[in-house]
């Protein structure tokens, strides 16, 4: 992934501010996209590339918090600049509990809104980083077989593998049999590591 | 010697039935009038050896119907009705028993018969006795004193008998006439009884009916005097007496009467509520005059209450304010009820509500009103003033964005001078823009349509006084008003002007304050313009003004308030000026600056 991934998305009604922070954004080598309107932004076909979302607070018939609680019900999980005309302090502490990166008010300066599309972008890596890592771990998991699943869950409590032979009615040595598959499948090269996976992927493990 | 023999025998038998018959009496005495003649019949058919023997009783002895009887020798004919011999005898029962012819033919059987009629009484007030026979030597001397004597003997026996059962029959109705009486008494005894029961259960519920009153009384949470105004009744039936029909007029002319009136109800008796509600010690304290717990007010509603009175009417309610014993006012609501009968004017309820709490909460809410629509007027033009700081900081922000996006056009290495001359561009754009909303938000402050009304300037000046009263106090400024009693009235709208006057007095507020130390004076004058308009001026005793504001105080966005938008003389002025006015400033003599506007008079055709 490079700087020239990253897309900057604009929200905002007033037709010279959109052209003026996609002028700014442009000038620093991002590329941008802007929108007229919350309708309009939820329509579009986004591309699958870390991104953040420059929203301005009061638009037309849906605000800016309300397309911020929609994004979260839909799972869109870009990461919010919001800015004002007039902020009020319960506003701001109601977009930031949502999530949102930074709450600016008109007029900002400059460089604290491109700070804040940086640190929205850093932020978008790391959580797609995440994603991705926690899909790979899953593909993995689901290529494991029933046995070996349920062999994982019981292996990451902490029981002994003549324990599990125990809970699961079959010898020890399958049981070192499985576990070693699912240590090969799953990538992990210790015990620590398999359960952090399990947690990551929350495996369900059985209660005693 | 046979004959006197003879005679000896018969005087002996004469003497033994005299003897018999004389006791007679002593055979029926007691006995019922018809038994006395049966016997009497009996005894003399036998004696004297009858054909027949016959007696009529008068109705008086025989108690109510005459009686009739009748005996007879011959068997044969045993069944010989007395009423048909009475028939046959009649002549001889009527007028002089004694009259001739004393034979007659036999009424009971063959031949004649001699008779003997007597009287049974002294004259026939008994009845008559008629006895015959068929002997033609009847009645022989003998024979006759007999029958007199018998007759004798039965009168007096039938007059006793007659005596004994009036007796009998007055005992008898005596005795029904006890029963009776009895009976009627038992049914009075009766009524009595269940009367008195009645009353007692009546006393009972009456009891317990005051007893209840009672308990009402002393623990309603309201609270009740009982009054005795019957001194007051007699002294407005004096009046009524005297010709006062008009009681309205009267007690308007002579408050006197009033004052003596009150003096005159007497306090009875009150209740716990009310000892506790004038802040007595005890009620022996409340029982004394009214006086104590009047104020001046109260006997203006009193003075009611004596209309009501004298008109006739029952019932009295007003609302008044009355004193505690220790001296605090209290508004209550009274009610007076009149018994229906004036004689019962010697207990009258008075009930006292307070509503001193309710009197307070509405001033409150009152105050909390007129706090409101200050805060709106005040706040009306801040709030423009957030609108107009919204729609410049739309343009100010897209300067900054291009500007700094032009710098950055410009940095680097390689300037792309395209992008940046193009950045040039959008930032004038934007300046021009904002230039325009600034002219289009002067317009519309000139261009509103002022609402006109005729107005009396100095009624909108004290509005915005008190409006701003709160304000003033809070800053310890002294606010002073000099108004002109003959200005004319002028046309405008209301509120736009309100807006002005509190916005200077605001501003000299704000001012004032701001300079720290210093006297806080503020004048609000109002005087004739030359030009037959009117003058306002606001005066202050702040710092004043230098040069330099003077030239700048009415531009927009010019401000020497830290937290000041610039925009509030603007627009005052631009609402002078609509009026057809004029706002300026100059600084005073002494310390501080006056903000003064004209308004012309107004033009009906402005209307």
């Amino acid at each position: 992934m490079t700087e020239a991934d990253a897309i900057v998305f604009v929200v905002d009604d007033d037709e010279r501010i959109r052209q003026s922070l996609k002028n700014l954004v442009r000038s620093v080598g991002l590329r941008v996209e802007v929108f007229a309107s919350a309708q309009e932004f939820l329509a579009s076909k986004l591309p699958d590339v870390p991104g953040c979302l420059v929203l301005d607070v009061r638009l037309p018939r849906v605000s800016g918090l309300d397309l911020q609680k929609r994004m979260a019900e839909a799972d869109m999980e870009i990461p919010i600049i919001f800015i004002t005309g007039h902020g009020d302090i319960p506003m701001s502490v109601r977009a930031m509990k949502a999530g949102a990166v930074e709450f600016l008010t008109k007029p900002f300066r400059d460089q604290d809104l491109l700070d804040a599309i940086q640190q929205a972008l850093e932020r978008d890596r790391t959580a797609r980083a995440q994603r991705e890592a926690i899909e790979q771990l899953r593909n993995r998991f689901d290529s494991l077989t029933p046995r070996e699943r349920e062999v994982m869950g019981l292996v990451v409590t902490g029981l002994l593998n003549k324990q599990i032979a125990g809970e699961l009615g079959t010898s020890e040595i399958t049981v070192k049999i499985h576990r070693h598959q699912v240590m090969e499948k799953m990538g992990a090269g210790s015990l620590a590591e398999l359960v952090r996976m399990a947690e990551r992927l929350k495996v369900p493990t059985p209660k005693y | 010697m046979e004959q006197t023999a003879g005679e000896i025998k018969r005087l002996r038998a004469c003497i033994n039935d005299l003897i018999s018959v004389l006791a007679l009496p002593a055979i029926w005495s007691g006995h019922e009038p018809s038994q006395i003649v049966s016997t009497l019949l009996d005894v003399l058919l036998g004696m004297l050896r009858l054909d027949f023997t016959y007696a009529r009783l008068s109705d008086s002895i025989g108690g109510g119907a005459p009686i009739e009887m009748v005996r007879s020798a011959q068997r044969r004919n045993p069944t010989a009705q007395p009423q048909e011999i009475g028939q046959i005898l009649n002549p001889w029962l009527t007028g002089d028993p004694c009259a001739a012819p004393l034979v007659m033919p036999n009424p009971i059987g063959e031949g004649k018969v001699s008779i003997a009629p007597l009287r049974l009484g002294l004259q026939d007030e008994v009845g008559v006795l008629v006895v015959g026979s068929q002997r033609a030597d009847f009645p022989t001397k003998i024979e006759m004193l007999l029958l007199r004597v018998a007759a004798n003997q039965a009168a007096i026996g039938l007059q006793e008998a007659r005596l004994l059962t009036k007796q009998r029959r007055a005992a008898e109705e005596v005795e029904q006439c006890v029963i009776e009486r009895t009976r009627q008494l038992t049914g009075v005894n009766e009524e009595l009884r269940k009367e008195i029961i009645e009353r007692k259960r009546a006393q009972e519920e009456l009891r317990e009916s005051e007893t209840r009153y009672r308990h009402i009384f002393q623990s309603a949470g309201v609270s009740i005097l009982e009054e005795d105004f019957s001194q007051v009744k007699i002294a407005i039936d004096d009046l009524k007496a005297r010709g006062v029909q008009d009681f309205r007029q009267y007690l308007a002319a002579h408050p006197e009467f009033v004052e003596q009136a009150i003096s005159m109800v007497k306090i009875l008796d009150v209740n716990e509520a009310t000892v506790e509600l004038f802040g007595a010690q005890d009620k022996q304290e409340l029982l004394v005059s009214l006086d104590k717990i009047f104020t001046p007010e109260t006997q203006e509603v009193f003075a009611g209450e004596l209309i009501a009175l004298a008109e006739g009417r029952t019932w009295f309610e007003s609302q008044t304010s009355l004193k505690t014993l220790k001296g605090d006012r209290i508004s209550v609501v009274f009610t007076i009820t009149f018994p229906a009968e004036l004689t019962k004017l010697n207990s009258v309820l008075v009930s006292i509500m307070d509503i001193t709490e309710q009197k307070r909460a509405e001033e409150a809410l009152r105050q909390a009103q007129a706090e409101l629509a200050h805060v709106t007027r005040v706040t009306t033009l801040g709030e423009m003033t957030a609108s107009i700081a919204h729609e410049i900081n739309q343009p100010l922000t897209a300067v900054v964005n291009n500007a700094g996006a032009c710098l950055r056009w410009l940095a680097g290495q390689a300037p792309n001078l395209e992008e940046a001359r193009q950045s040039a561009a959008l930032i004038m754009e934007d300046g021009h823009r904002a230039g325009e909303i600034i002219s289009r938000i002067r317009a519309l402050a000139k261009k509103a349509p002022p609402q006109k009304d005729w107005l009396d300037i100095n009624e909108t000046i004290l509005e915005v006084v008190a409006l701003a009263s709160s304000e003033v106090q809070k800053n310890r400024v002294s606010l002073q008003t000099q108004l002109s009693s003959d200005l004319p009235l002028i046309l405008g709208d209301r509120i736009q002007l309100q807006q002005v006057i509190l916005n200077l007095i605001i501003n000299a507020i704000e001012v004032m304050s701001g300079a720290g130390g210093g006297s806080r004076e503020m004048r609000v004058c109002s005087g004739n313009a030359d030009s037959k308009g009117v003058l306002v001026a606001v005066q202050d005793s702040g710092p004043g003004l230098d040069p330099e504001s003077l030239a700048h105080l009415f531009t927009a966005f010019y401000t020497t308030k830290p937290q000041g938008m610039g925009m509030g003389l603007a627009i005052s002025r631009s609402i002078i000026e609509a009026h057809g006015g004029r706002l300026w400033a100059t600084a005073n003599d002494g310390p501080g600056a006056t903000f003064q506007f004209t308004l012309p008079r107004g033009n009906e055709k402005e209307l």
